[in-house]
């Protein structure tokens, strides 16, 4: 088995570790039709998840590296049923490097495009970053010049 | 310190418990609003309401946009085995040592906490809720650093004057959440910004006499 750093991003993965992560992220959010979302193991949520592990990536190679020793060797060699058993006993023994690992998941998942809209969300960050503001138009500011005083003057 | 407790609820029936309060001093609720789709989803999973696998997306569409919280900012007393000192071992890199905060819920704070989530529980319920999730004190909350240098008359039992003088350093003038009495029921930056108007213009007034 490969284990050195992959070749498909800038990120402290091995491609082993790479692979077990696709195929957790994979367990824990399953594709749906019924819904009409991808899984967590999408090729563009995963892609994300790669480039957003950031700080946190200590935690998750740690988490992958447990999820390994209860696999008895490679994660994503285990077949179906057997890595829905591992995961289990991951989460009950996760402890803090799986709740890096899960929120690394989770924060990419549902700021999918796809996601979003099945979710009947806008595709936009929250307010005010989301909206498209034009430049440069300073009128914008006339309600808040228009406001009242909100303190006082000192004496 | 202030502490906090939150509740959130989600979906519908009501409930009427009564218990004794069993506490001084009080504490003030907040209502929040439901969190946006990552923020539901990592603490959903955080307190065990999203499960992992084919049933996650069912469960996520539950949750989400079905949910709203409380918060109870409860009032601290000025307890003495609560201080902030001076860390023996961590410094900064220019050798300042770094604060050391002990901080041991009290019974009374204990007992507020416990009140604020029966009746958070019980507002819940009544306005529908069918699931209550309850987290007290809050480990990732606001906690408000709040006393150590209260204001009084007294020189022996307060470190700054009625308005905001130190009563050992003539010159000194602390005009922030440190010279508060008690942490305070409520969210604390209004009075504090209040607090400042008044020392500021207690210092205006006295311009000639300040430092006697």
């Amino acid at each position: 088995m490969q284990n050195s750093p992959s070749a498909s991003g800038d990120h402290a993965l091995s491609a082993d570790h790479c692979r077990s992560l696709r195929c957790l992220a994979e367990t824990i959010i399953p594709a749906s039709t019924e819904y009409g979302v991808p899984s967590a193991g999408d090729e563009a949520i995963f892609d994300d998840i790669l480039r957003s592990l950031g700080r946190d990536a200590d935690h998750v190679v740690a988490a992958l590296q447990t999820l390994d020793t209860l696999s008895g060797g490679i994660f994503a060699d285990l077949d179906p049923p057997h890595r829905n058993a591992v995961a289990t006993r991951l989460r009950e023994t996760g402890g803090d490097a799986l709740m890096y690992l899960t929120r690394i998941i989770l924060q990419c998942y549902y700021r999918d495009d796809r996601v979003m809209r099945s979710l009947e969300m806008e595709v936009r960050p929250p307010f005010p970053e989301g909206f498209e503001v034009e430049q440069g138009d300073w009128s914008l500011l006339e309600p808040v010049r228009a406001r009242p005083k909100l303190f006082r003057d000192a004496p | 310190m202030a502490i906090a407790a939150r509740a959130i609820a989600s979906g519908a029936r009501s409930s009427t418990r009564r218990i004794g309060r069993g506490f001084v001093r009080g504490y003030t609720f907040e209502f929040s609003r439901g969190q946006g789709p990552v923020m539901a989803a990592v603490h959903g999973m955080q307190i065990g309401r999203l499960p992992w696998g084919a049933d996650h997306h069912r469960a996520f569409r539950k949750l989400f946009c079905h949910r709203t919280g409380m918060v109870a900012i409860c009032e601290d007393l000025p307890e003495e085995h609560n201080t902030v000192t001076l860390d023996p071992v961590l410094k900064d890199s220019n050798g300042i040592p770094a604060p050391k905060i002990n901080y041991t819920l009290s019974e009374n704070s204990r007992r507020m906490l416990d009140h604020a989530v029966a009746r958070a529980t019980d507002i819940l319920l009544a306005a529908g809720a069918h699931d209550v999730w309850f987290e007290a004190p809050l480990a990732d909350g606001g906690w408000h650093l709040m006393g150590t240098a209260r204001m009084g008359t007294d020189p022996a039992r307060s470190v700054v004057n009625e308005w905001g003088r130190s009563h050992d350093v003539k010159n000194l003038f602390i005009v922030d959440g440190s010279i508060f009495v008690t942490s305070a029921g409520v969210n604390p930056t209004r009075t504090i910004q209040a607090l400042a108007l008044y020392v500021a213009d207690s210092i205006k007034q006295r311009l000639a006499t300040l430092f006697d």
